[in-house]
């Protein structure tokens, strides 16, 4: 067991996958640049068009990560360690963090609209606020929930688990 | 970091860092890095390097009181 024949160094390869981590931040950080580019030079409609490629790379690696956390059981780990270490728990932290994007999301296309469609100031005002108020239901709140429904599940399979542990004690 | 004992007991059996690195299946720089108490080892590297060493865990790692 400790003979370590054959077995690659383990400082390099903590090494490696700082980088490959490193890597990974690069890629989505390119990704998400590449798509508020499109945004800002094509707007709304065609700027998602144009960023198609970004978005379903996006999503891909998303739904990739989500698949390795769940086999790895690494949500029920992170949940754990999240709530021994915080007072907010980790699933309403993860509704903020998406309510948050939600409503960033939202402030961002109210203030295309007053900007790129109204003609006069009450214009842009009632359409910033009608947009944003949309915006907001229709990213605001699905977003909040879908962050927060994976870290919820986690969170009960880790208590699952703790009260299972302590009743073999 | 504490700097640990491995560097004393590696030169009391006369072997080279590299030698060490290659018993214990790492890169030197990993050895020199352990020495000097840069990179914290996992407990499967602690014990080979203890088996390469004829020591215990205790006697290389083991923080001395204060």
């Amino acid at each position: 067991m400790f003979g370590r024949k054959g077995s690659k160094d383990e400082r390099l390869e903590m090494l490696e996958n700082k980088v490959y981590k490193e890597m990974m931040y690069l890629v989505y950080t390119v990704l998400t640049l590449s798509i508020i580019y499109k945004y800002i030079r094509y707007g709304i409609g065609p700027g998602e068009a144009s960023a198609v490629l970004e978005i379903s790379l996006l999503l891909l690696l998303s739904l990739y990560s989500i698949v390795r956390y769940k086999k790895l059981q690494l949500f029920v780990d992170k949940a754990e360690e999240y709530n021994a270490r915080h007072k907010m728990k980790y699933s309403t932290f993860n509704m903020v963090i998406g309510g948050v994007i939600g409503l960033g999301l939202a402030l961002l296309f109210g203030i295309n609209s007053a900007v790129n469609y109204a003609d006069t100031t009450a214009q842009s005002i009632y359409y910033f606020f009608l947009v944003f108020g949309v915006s907001a239901v229709i990213y605001m709140v699905p977003l909040a929930l879908l962050s927060g429904i994976v870290p919820w599940l986690a969170e009960r399979k880790a208590e699952k688990l703790r009260l299972e542990g302590e009743s073999e004690d | 970091m504490k700097i640990n004992r491995v560097k004393a007991a590696r030169q009391e059996k006369k072997l080279s860092q590299q030698k060490l690195a290659d018993e214990v299946q790492v890169t030197r720089q990993t050895i020199s890095l352990i020495e000097v108490g840069k990179y914290n080892p996992t407990i499967n590297l602690c014990i080979a390097i203890c088996r390469a060493l004829d020591k215990s865990l205790d006697e290389l790692f083991w923080p001395e009181e204060e």
